[in-house]
Order: C-alpha cells, then sequence, then structure tokens
C-alpha cells in the first residue's frame, strides 16, 4: 500500500550557496510519472499584484513547453487556498511568513516506495514587494524555480535551480532543462532512455583511516522497450557494483565505493558513465567529488538493540556516536534504506516492528561529523512478530451442547510453542500440537453464557488470545417417558399418548418445554408447556403405530436446548 | 340437578294432578306414580365412567280390561364423569321414553304387576372428545308391586331392565341397564 508523506520544503532564498563551479542539476528523487498533467489553480486574492496569476502560469508554460517531456501543467482555474496542505489539489498562493528570508516555499507529497509525486503546493510569502513588471521580486521567475522543485530538481549551483534569487530569469536554463528531460524524456519513439536519479556523487575521506561509506545513484530507463546499460568510471579508486545492469522502467541501484588506500590529502574528482548502445540519450554522466582531510572519522556503534536480536513490537534503536569535531547527526538504516536522522544525542529511533515480516534485517547507524566524515555500525537482527490467532470453531456467538470442539486457527513465522484454552478464564487445556484444540465436555454444566478463550505462544513467548461468546443451551431434559392409553368415553373413541418427563438439574432459566412429534426426519410442534408442567398429551393417535418424540427445554433467551428423545410402540 | 331436569319432572307432577280428582283408591282403574331410581348400566365401562347413580321416572297404567294395562313411562339421567385417561369431565344424558303392557294384579293391599314394551333412548355424550348424541328404539321390562298406603295412594316398588344398543361413532354401545327405583302413586 503506498502512502502519501510530506517530504520537506525548500526554501529559495534560505539556502546560502557553499560550492561553486560548474555542477550540474541536482534531482530530489521524487518525481511525477511519465505522461502527468499536473493541474494546478491560484488563489489570486491573496496578492496584491495584478496580474500576478498570468505570471505564475507563464512559468508552469516554460515548463510544459519542453520537448519532447512526458509531463506538462494545465491550468484549472482560481482556488481558495491560503496555505499548503495535502488535500490532492495543487494550488498556488500567497501567505505573509515574516521577514524570515524565505520567498516562497514549495511542497510535495510523494509515494513510498516508488518516490512518484503526487500532490504539490506553492506558498509565496507576501511579506515581501512581488511584481510582474521585472522589478524585484519577480513572481514569474520565483514561480519558473518552486515549479522546477515540483518538477523533481532540487538546488543548482546555477541557473533557474539556483538557492537565491539573483535576478529576473524567466526561461529554464539548460542544465534546468537537462535535469527535466532526464526525468521525463519522453521518447517520441520506440527507444530506451537512460535517466539517472542523480547528477554527482560527494565522498569525504579520512586519510590513513577506513574507506568512505558506499553511495548509491540509480538507474532506470525512462523510454521504451527495454534499457541495457554498462556503468563505467574513469578513475581507478571509483568502483561500480554492479557494472551493468537492465531496466523496463524500474529503478536499479549501483552501489559507488571509493577506494582511499594510498591516497594522500586533496581532492580528486572523476566520472562515471551510463552507456547504452540502444538509448536515444546515451551516454549520461555522473561526476564523483573526494576530499580526503586529515582528520580522524567519528566513531559509532549500536548500543541498543543487541547483534542476533529477536524483535518485536517497537523497538528503540539506539546508537552512541563521537568526534573530535562533534557530531553533526546520526542515520538510521533499515536493509540500506534511511529511516530517520538523528541531529542530537541520544542518538535514537523508535522502530515500530509491526509494519515489517518476520525474518532477518539489517540495521545501520551512520554517523557524520561536522566536516562530512562518516562511520557506520551495522547489526544484523531478526524481527518475530506476534504469532496470529483465530477461532474455526465454535463461531462467536454460537450454540453449542454436548462435547464442543475447540478449534484455533494459530499461525508464528518461527512457530507455535503453544495454545492454552480457558473457558470463563479458568485453564482447561494446553495443546502443543497441530491441530490446536480442546474437547469441552458440557455434560456436567449448567446452561448459560460461558466465554472461551484461547492463548497462544510463540517461540519467544510472544502471546496472542481470542475470546469468543458461546451459549451452552439447555441440557435434554431427564425421564423422558410416555406410553399410549385408551381414554374412551362411552359413546367417545379417543387413544392418547401420556407424556411425562422430569427437569434436567442441571438446567437454569427454563421457561418452557416444547414437544415434538418426529415424522420423517422432521419436528413437528406438538405443544409447548410451561416451565412447570412436566406432562403433555398427544391425542388421536393411531393405536397401531410407532410414534417419536422429542422433548426440549426453552430457556429465558428462547434458545431451545438438546432433545431428549422417546419411541412409543 | 339442572334446570332441564327440573323441567321435566315439574311437567310430570303437573300433567298427574290434573288427573288425580277423577277417581280415589280401590274404585279407579288407573294410576300415576313418580319414582327414583338406581341406575345400574349394563355396560361396564359407562359404570367406569360415570358410576351408578340416580335417574328419575313418571308412569302412567291405564286399565285396558281386567288385568291389562297400558303402560306409558318417561325417565331422566344425567351424569358427570372423568374420561380414563385425562381425567377430563364428560357428561351422559339420557331420556328413555317408551310404554307397553302392563299385566297387573290384585291381591289385597299389594298388587305385583310385570310390564315389557319398546322404549326410544334420547341420547348424548360430550366431552373434550367430542360430542356423540342420537335416538335409539330398544326395549324394556318391568317388574313390581303396588302396596296400598290409604286412600289412593300407594307406594311402587320396581325394577326395570332397558336395553338399547347405539353406534354414533366408532364405539357401539348399550345405554340401558338396571334400574331399582321406589316411588309413590295415586289411583284413579
Amino acid at each position: 500500500m503506498k502512502k502519501d508523506k510530506k517530504k520537506f520544503w525548500i526554501p529559495l532564498a534560505a539556502i546560502v550557496l557553499l560550492v561553486a563551479g560548474s555542477l550540474a542539476y541536482v534531482l530530489t528523487g521524487q518525481h511525477w510519472p511519465v505522461g502527468t498533467v499536473i493541474v494546478y489553480s491560484i488563489n489570486p486574492n491573496t496578492a496584491q499584484v495584478p496580474d500576478e496569476d498570468t505570471a505564475v502560469r507563464n512559468a508552469a508554460g516554460s515548463w510544459s513547453q519542453i520537448f519532447p517531456a512526458g509531463l506538462k501543467f494545465t491550468y484549472a482555474g482560481s482556488s481558495s487556498a491560503t496555505t499548503f496542505g495535502r488535500n490532492y489539489n495543487n494550488t498556488v498562493c500567497w501567505k505573509d511568513e515574516g521577514n524570515n528570508g524565505t520567498l516562497a516555499s514549495a511542497y510535495w507529497w510523494y509515494s513510498i516506495p516508488d518516490n512518484t509525486t503526487v500532490e504539490a503546493d506553492l506558498v509565496f510569502n507576501d511579506w515581501y514587494d512581488w511584481h510582474t513588471s521585472g522589478d524585484q521580486y519577480d513572481i514569474q521567475t520565483v514561480a519558473l524555480h518552486e515549479f522546477g522543485h515540483w518538477v523533481g530538481l532540487d538546488h543548482s549551483t546555477t541557473g533557474i535551480m539556483r538557492a537565491s534569487y539573483s535576478g529576473l530569469q524567466r526561461t529554464i536554463d539548460a542544465d534546468a532543462r537537462a535535469g527535466f528531460l532526464d526525468m521525463y524524456w519522453f521518447a517520441q519513439e520506440e527507444s530506451p532512455s537512460i535517466q539517472l536519479d542523480r547528477a554527482s556523487l560527494s565522498f569525504i575521506g579520512s586519510a590513513g583511516y577506513d574507506n568512505p561509506l558506499p553511495q548509491q545513484v540509480r538507474v532506470r530507463n525512462s523510454g521504451e522497450l527495454t534499457l541495457d546499460f554498462q556503468v563505467e568510471t574513469n578513475r581507478p579508486w571509483i568502483h561500480v557494483s554492479p557494472s551493468s545492469g537492465s531496466s523496463s522502467g524500474q529503478w536499479r541501484e549501483i552501489i559507488v565505493t571509493v577506494d582511499i588506500a594510498g591516497m594522500s590529502i586533496g581532492s580528486y574528482s572523476g566520472t562515471i558513465s551510463v552507456t547504452s548502445a540502444d538509448a536515444d540519450n546515451s551516454p549520461r554522466y555522473l561526476s564523483v567529488n573526494l576530499d580526503i582531510v586529515n582528520d580522524k572519522p567519528p566513531s559509532v556503534s549500536i548500543t541498543s538493540p543487541k547483534d542476533g536480536a529477536v524483535l518485536s513490537e517497537v523497538v528503540k534503536v539506539r546508537a552512541q556516536a563521537s568526534d573530535d569535531k562533534g557530531i553533526e547527526k546520526v542515520e538510521f538504516y533499515l536493509d540500506g534504506k534511511m529511516e530517520i536522522t538523528d541531529r542530537q544525542a541520544p542518538f535514537e529511533w523508535r522502530w515500530d516492528t509491526a509494519d515489517f515480516p518476520s525474518g532477518g534485517h539489517t540495521i545501520a547507524a551512520r554517523a557524520h561529523d561536522t566536516i562530512g566524515l562518516a562511520t557506520e555500525d551495522v547489526i544484523e537482527i531478526k524481527v518475530d512478530q506476534p504469532p496470529s490467532l483465530s477461532f474455526v470453531h465454535p463461531a462467536a456467538d454460537a450454540e453449542v451442547s454436548g462435547i464442543v470442539s475447540l478449534t484455533v486457527s494459530a499461525r508464528d513465522d518461527f512457530g507455535v510453542r503453544r495454545v492454552r484454552f480457558y473457558v470463563d478464564d479458568v485453564l482447561k487445556s494446553t495443546d502443543r500440537e497441530r491441530p490446536f484444540g480442546y474437547e469441552w465436555n458440557t455434560a456436567s454444566i449448567s446452561n448459560g453464557g460461558y466465554r472461551l478463550k484461547a492463548v497462544c505462544f510463540d517461540t519467544i513467548e510472544q502471546s496472542v488470545q481470542k475470546e469468543i461468546p458461546v451459549f451452552l443451551i439447555p441440557h435434554p431434559p431427564s425421564n423422558f417417558v410416555g406410553e399410549k392409553q385408551d381414554n374412551s368415553s362411552v359413546l367417545l373413541e379417543q387413544y392418547i399418548t401420556g407424556l411425562s418427563w422430569e427437569p434436567n438439574v442441571l438446567n437454569e432459566n427454563i421457561q418452557h418445554y416444547r414437544i415434538y412429534r418426529v415424522e420423517a426426519n422432521q419436528e413437528i410442534l406438538l405443544a409447548e408447556t410451561e416451565a412447570g408442567v412436566f406432562t403433555c398429551i398427544h391425542r388421536d393417535i393411531d393405536r397401531d403405530k410407532i410414534y417419536f418424540y422429542t422433548l426440549r427445554a426453552v430457556d429465558s433467551g428462547g434458545r431451545e436446548g438438546e432433545a431428549a428423545f422417546l419411541e412409543v410402540r | 340437578m339442572k334446570p332441564f331436569k327440573y323441567y321435566i319432572v315439574m311437567v310430570f307432577f303437573v300433567t298427574t294432578s290434573f288427573l288425580l280428582p277423577i277417581s280415589g283408591w280401590g274404585e279407579g282403574r288407573h294410576d300415576i306414580n313418580v319414582k327414583v331410581n338406581y341406575f345400574f348400566p349394563s355396560e361396564h365401562k359407562f359404570q367406569e365412567i360415570y358410576g351408578q347413580s340416580l335417574s328419575f321416572s313418571g308412569e302412567m297404567n291405564l286399565q285396558l280390561w281386567k288385568s291389562f294395562y297400558l303402560w306409558l313411562i318417561g325417565s331422566y339421567y344425567d351424569q358427570e364423569g372423568s374420561l380414563p385417561s385425562t381425567r377430563e369431565r364428560t357428561e351422559m344424558t339420557l331420556i328413555p321414553l317408551g310404554g307397553g303392557v302392563k299385566l297387573k294384579f290384585r291381591a289385597g293391599n299389594v298388587s305385583p304387576y310385570i310390564g315389557f314394551g319398546p322404549v326410544v333412548f334420547i341420547y348424548r355424550e360430550s366431552n373434550p372428545i367430542g360430542i356423540a348424541k342420537g335416538t335409539r328404539t330398544g326395549f324394556i321390562g318391568q317388574a313390581g308391586f303396588n302396596v296400598k298406603i290409604s286412600g289412593s295412594l300407594f307406594f311402587d316398588i320396581s325394577v326395570n331392565y332397558s336395553y338399547c344398543k347405539v353406534k354414533p361413532q366408532n364405539i357401539e354401545a348399550d345405554i340401558g341397564g338396571i334400574q331399582a327405583g321406589l316411588g309413590i302413586g295415586y289411583l284413579f
């Protein structure tokens, strides 16, 4: 099941460029499905600028005109939105957020795990002065930038996706266009197309210590057919695995490692190329930057849980990290996927295992120091979900009698150790073998309501219990007897069967007795007597015929009990 | 006793009271009498259900020739009982109406007699099983004697035997029996 999640927002003016140079576009990792038409609406009433909606629409139109791309924008009219919010509508509005250094904010939500964007919003900070005439700040320029975030572009060092406002720019530069096409290339002919989820990788290594942690880049076919690709590097210290693969649209992960053994302190760069003979955009390049510094990397260890632990329910994963220059953050990974980033000690992650299948998993804690060096500690654990349990028989609220077979369906990924059976919280049986069940003999207990409970334990004593109410119907009345009798008067003939019985001492709350005549396996009601009457007459019988009778007690809930049987010859 | 019973007895006495002034004892050739009888049903089942009980009757004897008399008799019997198994209430009503020839002798103050004739039984039995009713002809025989009291009054002591087989539904039964009666009569 996919779930939408508010990921983050990227303030246009809040990020200060630290690295200058010719780095290419950067992708956020989320994108709309190729072929999507983004329908958006604008709330013009929140801005006091003439033609502000036209400026926004022009910006959206610029992205729609990129060819050949499988993503378009369509204006749906005005909106009443006054802020961002997850509501399945893509909206643009203005809101006074004060002098916080942020001109505008883009928000988007995407589904996990395929990172498909499902909604996006844009909020202009109305504290600033907005213009459509070209003066600072220009609505179309900022909208063009924020829509770049919508489509999946992260901040870049150049062009429209620069992090800070640098004057009027109402066209999409080549770098942003390349990134856009990387994600939304819509081949006009049937041919594969290479798409990378990022344009560069940066490593920082510590001289004399272990290699920097591996990073990954993802490759997929954004075109038609199947992409068969090869991955190569132009530097001996860059290693990729695997070095080839294929994709029909799925992302393929390429692990990139750098080997700094023997390398001295300094900065290095190289390139990873992804090539395909059939792709219409081959080759695609990924720049790799490596800085080797003279600093001890941070140390980190997972203190809880222990390596090899068997876990269930909610687990607190704790890591201890230290560094001479301070810990910037600790990232927690589960099976290679980052789950949470903790920037303050104690570093911990509250992991609810309920959504994860039983079995082996890898937990990693990756500590980053303040200069970008990283170290990780990895442990292997096993998730053992609690067992599952359900009653197979009887059903809840069932009317039972005699010997009742209690059977349950008990499952656990690593085995069920035992199932205990209770009647009204009194332990009756413990079963350690399948099929798990208990034969409940009700012959000597009073009729009425009972609670049946089963408790299932798995191999680590996790338990689950199920309880159902049942009704034990009345027992058959005692000493049910009868005989044929001549009830004729002087002139009128009549034979009868005189029936009599005694109450069953185990029965409680008996309201009636019902006497049935049984004929052709059908019970035909003969009479119903009050609780204190223990006789009944079947009139006008044939004295030469054999008669069969059943007698049932009826409790205050109208439940008929077990039958007492009688044959009268 | 039901009002119906009283009605029968009353009719009988009113009828005979019209005849009383006609003659006196020793002179009259005719007589009337009323009796209380003890009824022994012939059928065993009849006795089981209704037991032995009283009936009421009235008679008139009209001299035909010498010791031969025309004999008229009417009785009324009504009794409740219980069905044998269910002990439910059941009721039997018998009204035999008949007559015949009676031969009566005069021997001082005692006059023995014997009579025989047909009788029509009107019967009705009702209970939770149902109702059986109808009319059937049987016969009746009587033997007894009159004992003079004084004037025209006399005691009448008799024994009747009646027989009448009926079968209104499945069961055939004799609804007659023996009645031993004691009454008082009047000659006129």
